[in-house]
């Protein structure tokens, strides 16, 4: 069981995501609805990983995954992507994004991601 | 390289190393467009008995190939003539010629040619430059270059002992060379053996650098169509990928070389494409790291998987088609109607409303709302091509009423006149009519499909995935099997008259009425059956003569009606006759007669009780046996299929006016 943080701004996605993590017993310790939030509750809650997704308003995924790094070097981040955002998931894994995985969610592969990302 | 000949020519002439490639053995064919007609080539090779083989072009690529001996052995077959001379080409063409650039060297080419399946060992090769088709190989001109080279060097060896000693010193080296090579060529074939589980795969590798190795199966120069030894591995992707693709190739074999972390350089291989088409064919890329000790290097599969998918697409298309005949089969006045709908509309109805409408932008509207609404009834009902026809003229229309400018009426008129029906139904038409035959379109007709059809599409929907769809679907099939058991019953209606002429009686046409009771057909099939008796009696037995009924002042004809009710789960149908009714004293008579009761008990038995006795085995009330009712075995039949179905007769009659038959039995 991991204690982590969903940085999303849609609520349904972070309704899912919440539904599939508790699924697997990870609790989730906080949900940010913009860039800047997730940053704020990332210092704050100090969770084991943060999933998180890239287009969102104010900072988006990538600049709050690197700030993020910028406070923790070894913060284990993993993406939130649609579907045919290869170019951002790449920058994303260049800027030191663990792993990622694509909506429309399928649980399995979520949860297989999280336990590779806690693994690592 | 690996051919002595060649290293003799260089010694004799003094003569730089001439270049390995294919190049001067390239001869020119005729080539031909895939939907050109056999009797072309047939013509051709009629006219040239000297060329070995056609190439077929999809412009300037190479799309296939047709050998003489082929197309002959094809043409010769039954009915082979008939079917490919006016045919297209690409129908019996070798879709999958041995294709490679003037760039790979003869050696290669000699490997992979010769190892082709036994039946194309000597097809021409084709030769490509760049994109481009450039020539073909003749295998024959192949061995007899390498002969006439070898005879060359016979005569010299003649002429010239000092040369012929020289050259056979140098064909001791060369051997000698050979041999090392061969060895080293075994070795490395060894290796990719060991590395390649499955033919039929490129197999290749390489490292930091990019740099394709020459450990490589030959299907990776097959799928490729050049030589991808020492050649960057992005580049010769590059031309088969858009240049997103190609950067993004670059930087995750970068990014994977410089990691250690082996959780990261799987996310980036992740980030990789699984499959590219090269050359039309579509072919799917493993990557895999292997280490040699310390070093890393990527090694790639390829493998063609255009005729999987293909398969896979075809699977995908037969399920489809049989959840829509399913469908379609227990809708099918649905169908009809839709169908009829549709026709109206295109381009009919659509016309008059575009004519109609006062505003072009209100018209279109309206026809899109119309042409959406028909597409969802289409997918309801499982006509998925049909569906997807009308989806591609909402887009034409979306398209229209995304411009910022108003819709032209002319241009709107335009589109609707281009509709028609038939074509938006074509696909799914052929394939109903395919399965369910052409009657399943004829409205006025009661269609019916046969028990042995309907067995074969519940097997093939037994074999989709389990689920609510699934058992939709089987439960509709199932109820096909019921119909009404009033329908069933009008088939009597026929029988009756004809039998009526024949005893000399008039009857008015079987009335049948009441509810609709859906029966499983199967299951009632000997009940309805043996009702034969019931009728036959009544013809025979109740119904007078038209001159006794005109006496008794009845109608002239005789009427006999079913009635089908349902009560409480229970079908009741009687069956009634306004003849003269059962003579009670006959039937007791009858039976004394038979020894079925005493005579003495013939006073007192009730009414029901001599009724009971028509159902007795062996009993006739017609003094003489008559041909048709007469055997005395029919009623009894007919009470014991009714208790079979778990259900009851009995008889109810008024002297002069008639009997009746009710029958009681519980539906499944």
């Amino acid at each position: 069981m991991a204690r982590i943080l969903i940085v999303d701004d849609s609520i349904v996605s972070r309704t899912n995501l919440k539904n599939i993590l508790a699924d697997a017993r990870h609790e989730v310790v906080g949900e940010a609805v913009d860039g800047e939030d997730g940053v704020a509750k990332f210092l704050s809650l100090r969770p084991d990983m943060v999933t998180m997704d890239i287009t969102m308003p104010k900072l988006n995924g990538i600049e709050c995954l690197k700030r993020i790094l910028g406070h923790d070097p070894e913060a284990r981040v993993m993406m939130i992507s649609a579907l045919g955002q290869g170019a951002k998931i790449l920058e994303a894994i260049d800027s030191g994004a663990r792993h990622y995985v694509t909506k429309p969610f399928e649980p399995d592969k979520v949860i297989e991601a999280v336990t590779e990302v806690l693994g690592d | 390289m690996e051919t002595t000949v060649d290293d003799l020519d260089m010694r004799r002439d003094g003569q730089p190393a001439e270049d390995q490639s294919i190049g001067n053995l390239v001869e020119h064919t005729r080539t031909f467009a895939a939907s050109d007609p056999g009797s072309a080539v047939h013509a051709f090779f009629g006219g040239h008995p000297s060329a070995e083989g056609v190439v077929i072009l999809d412009g300037q690529a190479p799309k296939g190939l047709v050998m003489r001996n082929d197309f002959y052995q094809k043409m010769g077959s039954l009915y082979g003539r008939d079917l490919f001379m006016r045919r297209p080409i690409r129908l019996i063409m070798n879709a999958r010629p041995l294709v490679v650039d003037v760039s790979v060297d003869i050696a290669t080419i000699g490997l992979i040619a010769m190892n082709r399946p036994h039946d194309q060992l000597y097809d021409l090769v084709v030769i490509t430059s760049g994109e481009g088709y450039s020539g073909v190989v003749s295998i024959k001109r192949f061995m007899i270059e390498l002969s006439r080279n070898r005879e060359m060097e016979i005569s010299l060896l003649k002429t010239q002992k000092e040369i012929l000693r020289e050259a056979n010193e140098a064909e001791i080296r060369n051997r000698k060379q050979i041999e090392e090579k061969s060895q080293e060529l075994r070795r490395k074939n060894d290796a990719i053996k060991n590395l390649m589980d499955n033919a039929g795969q490129g197999f290749l590798s390489f490292g930091k650098d990019l740099v394709v190795s020459g450990e490589h199966s030959l299907e990776c120069v097959q799928i490729l169509r050049v030589p991808v030894e020492g050649r960057d591995f992005v580049a010769l992707m590059a031309r088969h990928v858009s240049p997103g693709v190609a950067r993004t190739m670059a930087q995750v074999f970068e990014s994977v070389f410089a990691s250690d972390k082996a959780l990261r350089a799987k996310v980036y291989l992740s980030l990789l494409p699984p499959e590219v088409t090269i050359y039309d064919r579509s072919v799917s890329i493993e990557y895999k790291i292997i280490r040699y000790g310390d070093q890393k290097r990527m090694m790639l599969i390829l493998t063609d998987v255009t005729e999987k998918k293909k398969l896979e697409a075809r699977m995908v298309e037969e399920r489809n088609n049989v959840k829509m005949v399913a469908k379609a089969l227990t809708r099918q006045s649905d169908v009809n109607l839709a169908m009829e709908e549709l026709a109206a509309f295109a381009p009919g109805d659509a016309g008059v409303i575009v004519a109609a409408a006062a505003d072009p932008g209100a018209a279109l509207a309206e026809i899109f709302r119309l042409v959406h609404t028909f597409k969802g009834d289409f997918a309801q009902l499982g006509l998925h091509n049909t569906a997807a026809n009308l989806h591609a003229e909402e887009d034409r229309l979306a398209a229209l009423s995304a411009r910022p400018e108003a819709p032209a009426r002319d241009e709107l008129t335009g589109i609707v006149a281009g509709w028609d029906a038939r074509a938006l139904l074509q696909e799914d038409v052929g394939i109903l009519t395919d399965i369910l035959g052409k009657s399943f379109f004829e409205k006025d007709e009661r269609f019916q499909i046969g028990e042995e059809a309907l067995g074969d599409i519940e097997r093939q929907v037994m074999a989709l995935p389990e689920g609510a769809e699934r058992r939709g679907i089987l439960d509709a099939l199932r109820r096909l099997r019921q119909r009404s058991l009033k329908d069933i019953l009008a088939e009597y209606r026929e029988y009756l008259q004809a039998l009526a002429d024949r005893l000399g009686k008039a009857v008015e046409p079987l009335r049948v009425g009441g509810d609709d009771v859906f029966v499983d057909k199967e299951a009632v099939q000997r009940f309805v059956k043996s009702l034969v008796h019931v009728f036959r009696n009544m013809i025979d037995h109740g119904i007078e003569s038209p001159e006794e009924r005109l006496e008794a002042g009845k109608r002239e004809q005789g009427l006999v009606k079913c009635k089908v009710r349902l009560e409480g789960g229970e079908a009741r149908l009687s069956v009634s006759d306004d003849g003269r009714g059962i003579d009670a004293a006959k039937v007791a008579r009858a039976a004394v007669a038979k020894g079925l009761i005493a005579p003495g008990d013939v006073a007192g038995l009730p009414l029901e009780k001599v009724h009971a006795l028509l159902f007795e085995d062996s009993f006739s009330t017609k003094e003489e046996v008559s041909a048709l009712s007469g055997r005395g075995v029919g009623l009894s039949a007919v009470k014991a299929e009714v208790e079979r179905l778990g259900g009851t007769v009995e008889v109810a009659s008024t002297p002069g006016l008639g009997s009746k038959f009710t029958f009681r039995f519980p539906l499944p």
